[in-house]
Order: structure tokens, then C-alpha cells, then sequence
């Protein structure tokens, strides 16, 4: 089993009467990008400002590197955060931007910002002060400003907010190799799972400052693949039939639902091996589920 | 902390208004001091300072900045006497208060306190890495206030006889620590509200003596209650800042004790209040 950077405990969050995260418990292991999504105000924000180090839970606690409690304080360092707008220095570039954060990390030499601009793709923007940039490339300096000091756990909110499709395209690219290359674990949220669903390895489905599903990318696979799925009265029947058929990739969902992910085109001869064999089967049928649904079904009012 | 007061005076020096308000008040003091003359030459003008100071014994009244920079008989300059007539009054605290307001709450402004305020192991060390950032021009505004003085001086064609070394030092010395005091105290304040409205208000209200009426209601309020001789502004940093001059060795110590307090008072709620709050 991997290690576990990050886990929470029944962590709150309260604003007056409104408890903006309501004890969450999540588990974050090394190396991951995990996927936090929800709803607008499903309490994604609040929680990666409690993990940055931003903002203090209300209750509960969490622990970072196998550090809880005061000596949390010891590996803040090593978590880095871009929390809803990058936050930037207007009068300065990108270059003084980068250069002032280094500083605070007592990073020195040109090379080192001048690769990070390069690495978000804002080589060429020179004396440009921050405050004439456009939205997607303040996310990038953002983005660019999250990466120094080269942290253990990047906290990403929202991070594509405000790209073009092309820059989408290179954050992620940007994303997935420095978690594969640098080994860095990365805490992304969105509401839009389509686009996490192409760099994230586990999820965390938020509502109404609850965690209310985690999973990992395979099994949100799974669940959201084209599949056959039969409603049967004796699924272990069912599956030494499907066994005897010569079909392994099935799985017994629950008492009564078999969902067989190969053989599609086969509906019909499968039911029949099934009733010949004395399963009865109530309803079968070729399904899937899309990520918005599934996302949908899962944050339902 | 090192790094963060490296990061802090990166940034203040990279701030548009650390120049602008360097520059104006250059200017503005050659011009002014070199102009000095015209003052106090004309009969209108010093019909107005002697009303001015006829109302000294009733602070309630004299609220705005009021510089008075007195000439020697024989038209020079004592050089303390250019230095303390525009601290006391109050026209470097008032521009201190202004840089410390637009330098302190940048960062909480611009959201750039989220990419580092979650990493720091201490937060404390925020306010002290601020605090040595208002230190620093401190010093800076003083150097050039000085310069400039003796330029403007220099160019209305006076001379400038110099104070004993011992006592320019010492006058040097408290004022600059009672204005840097004075920045502390705006930037604790900066970084309670987190607002740069109401800090810049509350710099000007205490540099242009608005704060002298409500310590007046006070000492008038104290002295009903029996303390005779209460005057609550020789216990504020901005009070000391109007009374130490060349002539005020006397006060040494208990200015020294005001500053101390006030400084430590300043960092402690400052600090206990970026630690508590969140950030964001």
C-alpha cells in the first residue's frame, strides 16, 4: 500500500452557523493526483485552504507527512497552494513575481525562474507587469508561483480556471509530468470532472461540505464504462454460467446485479445461457454512466 | 525570517509608492525649506503662525499639521532645527503612515500573502519580517529628509551651523525610534483590519491631531477625576514625536519607556492576530 501524505479527520469548518466543510475524512497517497470535485460552494475551497495552511479547522484534524497537531508546523513547508485567483504583485512581472517567492525560499539564480516560466509557458512575456496579464496567464504565473521550492504536496484550486483549451491542454501535460517525474502529489479540485478525469488518479466527491465518495480512476472507470448489466435472482449461478461462457472480466455488483464489461454485442445470447441454466433474469441490457451523470447522482440535492 | 525580510525589502523597493512618495516629499521639502524666507518675512504669514501658536495652550483647537522652522538671528539654520521642526510636526509620520499602510496590506490585497503564508513555520515571523521592511525606510526617509533639508537650505542661501555630534545623535536617534514606532503601530493595525481605508484614515487622524481632541476629552475627563495634571499624549507615541526637540534630554528615559511599550504592545496584538486569523 502506498504511503498516505494526507489524511483528515472529521475536519470542519465553520463560518457563523454555516459549517462550510461538515467532517470530512479523506486520504491522499504519495505520488497521487487526486481529484477533489463538486458543486459551486460544495466546501472544495475551504478544505484545500485548511490543508495549505491558510485558514484553521473549526474542528477536527489532519496529518501531513505523518506530522499532526503542532508539528504540523514543521512540513508546512513542504505544501505549496494556488487558492482561488493567483494571488500577484500587479506592479511587478512575472519574473519579480517568481523572484520575490524564491527569495522567501531562499532560492537563487536566474535559471531557476526562468525555467519555471518556460515550464508554464510564459517564457516570452518579459517586462509585462502582472497587473496587464490576461486571465490564463495569471493562472499560469500562479501555477509557476505554486511550483517553488519544489514542494512535496501542491494544492491546486481550480487551476485551469480561465484557460483556452490549448492552455488546458499543457497544464495538464504540465501536471501529470511533474507528478511522474518529481514525484510530487498533487490536490486538484473542479467542478467540471470531465477535464480532472484526465489527470487525476483518485477522486473525492464533495457536497454540501461533505465527502461523499472516494475513488480511484479505475474503479470511476468502472463505473462509468459501457457494460452489460443483468438483474438476476442467483447471481452465483449466473456467474459460473458467465464462467462457463468463457467471460472473466464480470463483476457481482450486489444480491442481485451481475455487470459483465465484455461480450456487448452478446445481450441476447447471454440472457439466454442464463435462463436455460435457471437464473432468473428480470432485466439485462447494454448501460453505462457518464462522468456527468455519475457526478451528478453522487452531489444530488 | 532572514528570507522573508529579504522577500519583504524585495518587494517594497519593487513598490511604485516607495518611490513616488520618496520623490514627492524630496522635492517638496527643498522647495519648501528653500522657501523657508518667504515666510517668514511676510507680515501675513506670521500674523497667522502667532495666532497659531496663541491656541497652543488649547489642543482641542489645533488640529492639521502646523511646521514652524525657526531662524537665527544672523539667517542660518540650526541643523537639529531643520530636522525636528517637520518631525514634530508630524510631516514625516504622516508620510511614514502612508507608505506603511499601502506596504503593509499589499500583500493581503493582492492575495500574494496565499503563496507563501500557508508554508511559514511561525507567523509571527510575518509581522517581524514587516516590521524591519518599515524600519529600513525609516531610516531610508530619514537620510533623504535630511539631504533634502540641507539642500533647500542650501539653495535660499543660508547657512546651517551644525549642533554638538552628541545631541544630533541623540534627537536622530528618538525621533527615528518614535517613527518607527508610529510605522509598527500602523502596520499592526494594517494587519488587524486588513483594510488600507481604515488604517490609511486612522495614520492621518494621528499625524494631523485629530487623536489630540479625543486625548483632550480624556485629560479633561481624568483631571474631574481627580488627576490634576493628566495629559494622555505624553504617554502616546505621536505625543513624544511633537515634544522631543534639541532641549528635551529630560524626557529621554520616559520617551524611551513610551517607544518600548508601545513597540512591544504593537508586535505582540500584531502577531497574536496574524497567528489566530486565517489568511484568506
Amino acid at each position: 500500500m502506498s504511503e498516505i501524505i494526507l489524511q483528515t479527520h472529521d475536519l470542519r469548518k465553520v463560518y457563523g452557523k454555516q459549517a462550510a466543510v461538515d467532517g470530512i475524512d479523506l486520504k491522499v497517497e504519495r505520488g497521487a493526483i487526486y481529484g477533489l470535485i463538486g458543486k459551486n460552494g460544495a466546501g472544495k475551497t475551504t478544505t484545500l485552504k485548511m490543508i495549505g495552511g491558510l485558514s484553521a479547522p473549526t474542528s477536527g484534524s489532519f496529518t501531513l507527512f505523518g506530522k499532526s497537531g503542532a508539528d504540523l508546523a514543521n512540513v508546512r513547508g513542504r505544501v505549496s497552494s494556488l487558492i482561488e485567483d493567483p494571488g500577484l504583485f500587479g506592479n511587478m512581472t512575472a519574473y519579480e513575481n517568481l523572484k520575490a517567492k524564491c527569495l522567501y525560499y531562499g532560492i537563487k539564480g536566474d535559471d531557476y525562474i526562468n525555467n519555471l516560466l518556460a515550464l508554464v509557458g510564459l517564457a516570452d512575456v518579459g517586462k509585462k507587469k502582472a497587473k496587464h496579464f490576461s486571465l490564463g496567464m495569471r493562472q499560469r504565473l500562479g501555477i509557476a508561483l505554486a511550483m517553488v521550492g519544489e514542494p512535496d504536496l501542491l494544492v491546486l484550486d481550480e487551476p485551469i480556471n480561465g484557460l483556452d483549451p490549448e492552455g488546458i491542454v499543457e497544464i495538464r501535460d504540465m501536471l501529470t509530468k511533474v507528478s511522474k517525474e518529481k514525484g510530487i502529489t498533487i490536490l486538484i479540485s473542479s467542478h467540471i470532472l470531465e477535464e480532472l478525469s484526465k489527470v487525476a488518479t483518485h477522486y473525492g466527491i464533495m457536497s454540501k461540505g461533505r465527502l461523499v465518495e472516494q475513488l480511484t480512476a479505475e474503479e470511476l472507470s468502472e463505473k462509468c464504462s459501457l457494460r452489460i448489466e443483468a438483474v438476476v435472482d442467483r447471481p452465483e449461478l449466473a456467474s459460473t454460467v458467465l464462467d462457463g461462457l468463457g467471460i472473466t472480466n464480470y463483476k457481482v455488483v450486489d444480491k442481485e446485479t451481475i455487470n459483465i464489461m465484455e461480450h456487448l454485442d452478446e445481450v441476447a445470447h447471454i440472457n439466454r445461457e442464463l435462463n436455460a441454466a435457471g437464473v432468473l433474469v428480470s432485466r439485462i441490457a447494454v448501460n453505462n454512466e457518464s462522468l456527468e451523470s455519475f457526478f451528478l447522482s453522487r452531489t444530488a440535492d | 525570517m532572514l528570507n522573508m525580510i529579504r522577500m519583504e525589502l524585495y518587494r517594497m523597493v519593487r513598490m511604485k509608492s516607495f518611490w513616488v512618495i520618496l520623490i514627492i516629499v524630496g522635492v517638496m521639502n527643498v522647495i519648501t525649506v528653500s522657501l523657508n524666507d518667504v515666510m517668514m518675512d511676510s507680515p501675513e504669514l506670521q500674523q497667522a503662525l502667532e495666532a497659531t501658536q496663541a491656541k497652543e495652550d488649547d489642543p482641542v483647537s489645533n488640529i492639521g499639521m502646523s511646521i514652524t522652522m525657526e531662524r537665527n538671528e544672523d539667517g542660518s539654520y540650526g541643523f537639529l532645527e531643520i530636522i525636528t521642526a517637520a518631525a514634530k510636526g508630524m510631516l514625516c509620520a504622516l508620510f511614514i503612515g502612508i507608505f506603511t499602510v499601502i506596504f503593509a496590506t499589499a500583500d493581503f490585497n493582492t492575495g500574494y500573502i496565499k503563496n507563501y503564508g500557508g508554508a511559514v513555520k511561525h507567523r509571527w515571523h510575518m509581522v517581524a519580517a514587516k516590521g524591519t521592511a518599515v524600519l529600513v525606510y525609516t531610516i531610508m526617509f530619514f537620510a533623504l529628509f535630511i539631504a533634502s533639508s540641507c539642500l533647500g537650505v542650501f539653495i535660499g542661501g543660508h547657512k546651517i551651523v551644525m549642533d554638538p555630534a552628541g545631541k544630533i545623535f541623540e534627537v536622530l536617534c528618538i525621533q527615528g525610534l518614535l517613527h518607527v514606532v508610529f510605522g509598527w503601530i500602523i502596520m499592526s493595525l494594517c494587519v488587524i483590519v486588513r483594510n488600507n481605508l481604515i488604517s490609511m484614515i486612522v495614520a492621518c487622524c494621528i499625524s494631523m491631531h485629530v487623536f489630540t481632541v479625543l486625548y483632550s476629552l480624556a485629560d479633561k475627563g481624568l483631571k474631574k477625576l481627580g488627576w490634576k495634571e493628566a495629559a494622555i499624549s505624553n504617554y502616546t507615541v505621536s505625543g513624544r514625536i511633537m515634544q522631543y526637540g534639541i532641549d528635551s534630554s529630560k524626557i529621554l528615559g520616559s520617551t524611551l519607556v513610551v517607544a518600548t511599550i508601545f513597540a512591544v504592545v504593537a508586535f505582540a496584538i500584531g502577531s497574536l492576530c496574524v497567528t489566530k486569523k486565517d489568511l484568506v
